[in-house]
């Protein structure tokens, strides 16, 4: 009895602690063809992804390009509809809601940080204007006055002056737009940050003052980022825990330290020993694992198991089964048959 | 060894009559044969216009090297009519660009690509050539080089182009071969085989190899030698064991302790204050000294030159006046 209890109270100190859990999150995009435009295949971009995210920590998302780090940071903000699977955010499911109750329950506090902010910033309106504008859409605040106060708050967080206001995008450096994309996401004060390869269009100096500002707003507001990046580097600096993703899913999910220090996964280790390092005497040697062939096509993936084809460690059951997705102790999540 | 490449005093500005941006500003570079030299700094300071510069591509009208030499073999390059530069242009020189996509022609095959360039430098007939492109291909990671000669290069991954890219660079077996970013828009994986392939031509071939990239970590695994620019200026040379062991230049060491390592402690990055000054605004005296942390007065009114620790090793920077290198120990 005594058991059962501190069980489910186990539970719901789990729910709690996740600000976000992914359950068999797809997300497909028709591939059309013909005059008469008709579906022939689809590619599969997320294939069936699983996840908790903590509040307050930073989940690191790593892998190749095209294998689907983007689309999942799109369709978890509700920005692409997911083709199948559950997204619970906060406890609630938000997997189907419409945009009005979505604007309830989460459009204020699920932000997205994009690459190129340029391009998502409008040219023809002033970093003022851009940064007022979700408050008032969301009603925030009492008057313009008190707008205005926050979002001179708002710039002076992210290292702007205050009399930046008048200017328009195209007048800021590229380090300049990333920290306005930071403001713009951090204006509604969201709790969850989905950070798209937020850094790496930048210099490794520019990089640095953007990478230690966000640790920063996430001690001082509690932040929980998804930081999504191809950089191993970056990642291992910033994030808590890492997932490694591969065609459309992941391969392998833990702790920072078990992933840098002991990855399980073949892809997982042949992207690590791929990293340039400078200062190359003073490290490890490690040796190089050099895949042969590109990322197969995420509209035909290979059977079995999706990395198979440019597999090290092949055996002859990948190529048929498809490996699970499973726990090896401590959090550990690896999918590979070496380790079933 | 004998200097292949010799570039004294460069200089390449962009003139217009609202303004003149001295994009290259008076650089000097040496790159024997079979040496591999990296050349690294921030976004706008003078890269890719050095590399283009060398190659006789420099963007006209607006551009111009307004001073300077470029030695290739002891012949001055900037004198050469366009005719010639024609031929010295992937014959004795070659280039691969960032983005392989822009310098592909996309309605022409991938083989008919190589195949003209082989026929024009080369003068082989276009068996000879066809053959000589499918080995290339071959050469650089490709087992079916002999399909892949009839596809368009849309159809092939950011890699596999430039892969194919550097056959077609190879193809005359230049002498120089300067990459701009060649492995920037590429997976580390992808990147990986790339690095792989040119160390190994640039063993086998006695390829000099001029290697454009903000990225310190390619930088360390091909180069033998670094040159930092700043600003349109070179501001520190040196070998690369020495350079990443122990930056002279406040900028090298500030742009080496900013980028987060893959192995041992984590710390908080370094970063380098401010941003990089724009061409028509650049600041009096030393042109690093508003973002310098041991920035002393001097800085702000003199400007320093290129000066010579060792046969090896260069910095402009007031701290090591006259070869005294105990001025600055890892600030
Ligand atoms: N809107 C779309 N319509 C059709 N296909 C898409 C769309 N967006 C992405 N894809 C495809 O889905 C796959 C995954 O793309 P995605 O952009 O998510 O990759 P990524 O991991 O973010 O890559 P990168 O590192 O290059 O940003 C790719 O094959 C891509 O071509
Ligand atoms: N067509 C042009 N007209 C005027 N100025 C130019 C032009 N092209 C380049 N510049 C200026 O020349 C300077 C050097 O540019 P360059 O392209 O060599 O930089 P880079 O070091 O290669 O940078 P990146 O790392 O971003 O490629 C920059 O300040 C740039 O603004
Ligand atoms: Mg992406
Ligand atoms: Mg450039």
């Amino acid at each position: 009895m005594q058991q059962t209890v501190t069980k489910m109270e186990k539970c719901e100190a789990k729910s709690q602690v996740n600000i976000l859990e992914v359950r068999n999150l797809k997300k497909y995009f028709p591939i059309k063809s013909g005059i008469l435009q008709k579906t022939t295949g689809h590619i599969k971009a997320v294939d069936g992804i699983n996840l908790e995210v903590k509040r307050g920590e930073t989940l690191g998302i790593v892998g190749e390009s095209g294998c689907g780090k983007s689309t999942m940071g799109r369709t978890l903000i509700r920005l692409y509809e997911p083709t199948e699977g559950e997204i619970i955010f906060n406890g609630n499911d938000i997997t189907h809601l419409s945009e009005s109750q979505l604007r309830k329950l989460m459009r204020k506090q699920m932000q997205m940080i994009f690459q190129d902010p340029f391009a998502s910033l409008n040219p023809r309106k002033t970093l003022g204007k851009i940064l007022h504008e979700p408050l008032k859409t969301h009603q925030l605040y009492a008057d313009n006055y008190e707008r205005s106060e926050r979002v001179a708050e708002l710039l002076e967080t992210v290292g702007l002056n205050r009399s930046f206001t008048n200017r328009y995008p195209h007048e800021f450096s590229g380090g300049q737009r990333q920290r306005i994309g930071i403001a713009r996401a951090l204006a509604l004060q969201p709790e969850l940050i989905i950070a798209d390869e937020a850094v790496s269009a930048l210099d490794v100096s520019i990089q640095a003052q953007i990478i230690n500002l966000m640790e920063d707003l996430q001690e001082e507001f509690n932040l929980t980022y998804i930081f999504i990046s191809h950089d191993l580097s970056v990642v291992r600096h910033i994030a808590s825990r890492v997932g490694v993703m591969y065609l459309g899913n992941l391969v392998e999910l833990a702790n920072k330290e078990d992933i840098y220090i002991e990855p399980l996964h073949p892809y997982t280790k042949a992207l690590l020993s791929a990293v340039p390092m400078i200062r190359k005497k003073d490290l490890s040697k490690r040796e190089r694992i050099v895949l042969r062939g590109d990322l197969p096509s995420p509209s035909n993936p290979p059977s079995g198991c999706v990395f198979h084809t440019r597999c090290p460690a092949k055996m002859d059951i990948c190529r048929e089964v498809i490996p699970t997705f499973k726990d090896c102790g401590s959090s550990h999540f690896v999918a590979c048959h070496l380790y079933e | 060894m004998s200097a292949l490449l010799e570039v004294k005093n460069l200089k390449t500005y962009f003139v217009s009559k609202k303004r003149v941006v001295p994009a290259v500003d008076g650089v000097d570079i040496t790159i024997r044969k079979g040496e591999t030299v990296g050349l690294v700094g921030e976004s706008g300071c003078g890269k890719s216009m050095t590399s283009l510069s060398i190659i006789g591509l420099v963007p006209s009208p607006g551009g111009k090297i307004v001073d300077g030499q470029i030695l290739l073999d002891g012949v001055n390059l900037v004198d050469l009519s366009e005719n010639n530069m024609c031929k010295v242009r992937g014959r004795d020189i070659a280039m691969i660009f960032q983005e392989p996509m822009t310098s592909l022609n996309p309605v022409l095959t991938v083989g008919e690509q190589i195949i003209e360039v082989i026929m024009y430098h080369l003068q082989l007939n276009r068996s000879d050539a066809t053959q000589k492109a499918i080995n290339l291909l071959k050469m650089v990671g490709f087992p079916r080089a002999d399909k892949i000669i009839k596809e368009y290069p849309h159809r092939l991954s950011g890699g596999m182009r430039q892969r194919v890219m550097i056959a077609m660079a190879m193809s005359c077996n230049p002498k120089l071969l300067i990459a701009d970013e060649p492995t920037t828009a590429l997976d580390v994986t992808i990147q990986a085989q790339v690095l792989e392939l040119m160390k190994e031509l640039s063993r086998k071939f006695e390829t000099s190899i001029l290697l454009v990239t903000h990225d310190l970590g390619v930088v360390s695994e091909l180069a033998e030698r670094v040159i930092v620019m700043y600003a349109g200026q070179v501001v520190e040379e040196a070998l690369v064991d020495d350079i990443f062991d122990k930056p002279y230049h406040p900028y090298t060491e500030g742009l080496i302790d900013s980028v987060p390592l893959i192995e041992g402690a984590i710390t908080r990055l370094n970063s380098i204050p401010g941003n990089v000054p724009s061409p028509e605004e650049m600041p009096k005296g030393c042109r690093f000294a508003p973002r310098c942390r041991v920035a002393f007065d001097r800085c702000y009114s003199e400007e320093p030159t290129l000066q010579s620790i060792s046969t090896s090793r260069f910095v402009r920077c007031f701290l090591y006046e006259e070869g005294e290198v105990n001025g600055c120990s890892r600030l």
